[in-house]
């Protein structure tokens, strides 16, 4: 199975003043990269006020904005460690918010076929001393490398 | 006894699937191993698949509707905190 991350788009002390142009950034590069279509960063958008995506997780707060499958060309995952949190909503409609300090931007074009990369990136979220690494990783890459050895030793 | 958990959230693709493999496998290690199915959907079908469920967790907005069948969050299930918590409250529930 192909990995769904690549360290060029594992990025830290990203910047961004407001959630939508974080996922905008994030959107747009993806984009780029050829994993979704056009229409996918307002896709998101739209999702992420009707059905927010903010975790309040121990340690790094996360949130994992995502679309429909129908606005994904090829399943990845964009990860951006933030420099100043971001305002979220938390899951589930309690109305509470959730300053990430990471986000998981998921293109997935088939939730089946990728759940047990999924199921192993949301096992991450609780497990307090991987989520001290993802925080204290220095380098992108070593963000990466924290992120990809845990879903491939999760899946193996 | 045979029961069913069905799981929902916005898109039924990343987190409700997701939540349903956690609980699956916290069933497989209880002693309701076999006894349990865990379905996952998308919030739209659920006023189809609600009737045929047991077990109602969710991932996304209650809102103003109250179901018949015991509700619980899924959020304990992506987050870890609170989650034996929660499992233990589903699986008292599943043995009423």
């Amino acid at each position: 199975m192909t990995s769904l991350l690549s360290a060029e788009f594992v990025a830290i002390d990203v910047v961004a003043s407001s959630r939508e142009e974080l996922l905008g950034a994030l959107a747009d590069g993806l984009e780029a990269g050829g994993y979704v279509k056009a229409d996918y960063k307002q896709a998101v958008l739209d999702r992420e006020v009707k059905f927010p995506t903010g975790l309040p997780t121990l340690g790094l707060k996360v949130a994992i904005p995502h679309a429909d499958p129908e606005f994904v060309k090829k399943s990845f995952i964009s990860v951006a460690r933030l420099a100043q949190p971001v305002d979220f909503e938390e899951m589930g409609g309690s109305g509470s918010s959730v300053a990430a300090d990471i986000v998981f931007m998921l293109a997935i074009a088939d939730g089946k076929s990728q759940l047990t990369t999924l199921s192993a990136l949301i096992g991450m979220f609780s497990q307090e001393d991987i989520m001290s690494r993802l925080r204290d990783a220095a380098t992108s890459t070593d963000l990466f490398t924290v992120i990809d050895d845990e879903i491939r030793r999760s899946i193996s | 006894m045979s029961k069913n958990i069905l799981v929902a959230c916005g898109g039924g693709i990343a987190t409700s699937q997701t939540v349903a493999v956690k609980l699956e496998n916290l069933i497989a290690d209880s002693d309701l191993a076999g006894q349990v199915t865990v379905e996952a959907i998308n919030i739209n079908q659920l006023q189809t698949y609600i009737k045929s469920a047991d077990i109602y967790v969710s991932i996304a907005q209650h809102g103003e509707e109250i179901y018949d069948i015991p509700t619980f969050s899924g959020i304990p299930f992506l987050t870890g905190i609170g989650a034996d918590t929660e499992f233990e409250k589903i699986v008292a529930a599943l043995k009423a």
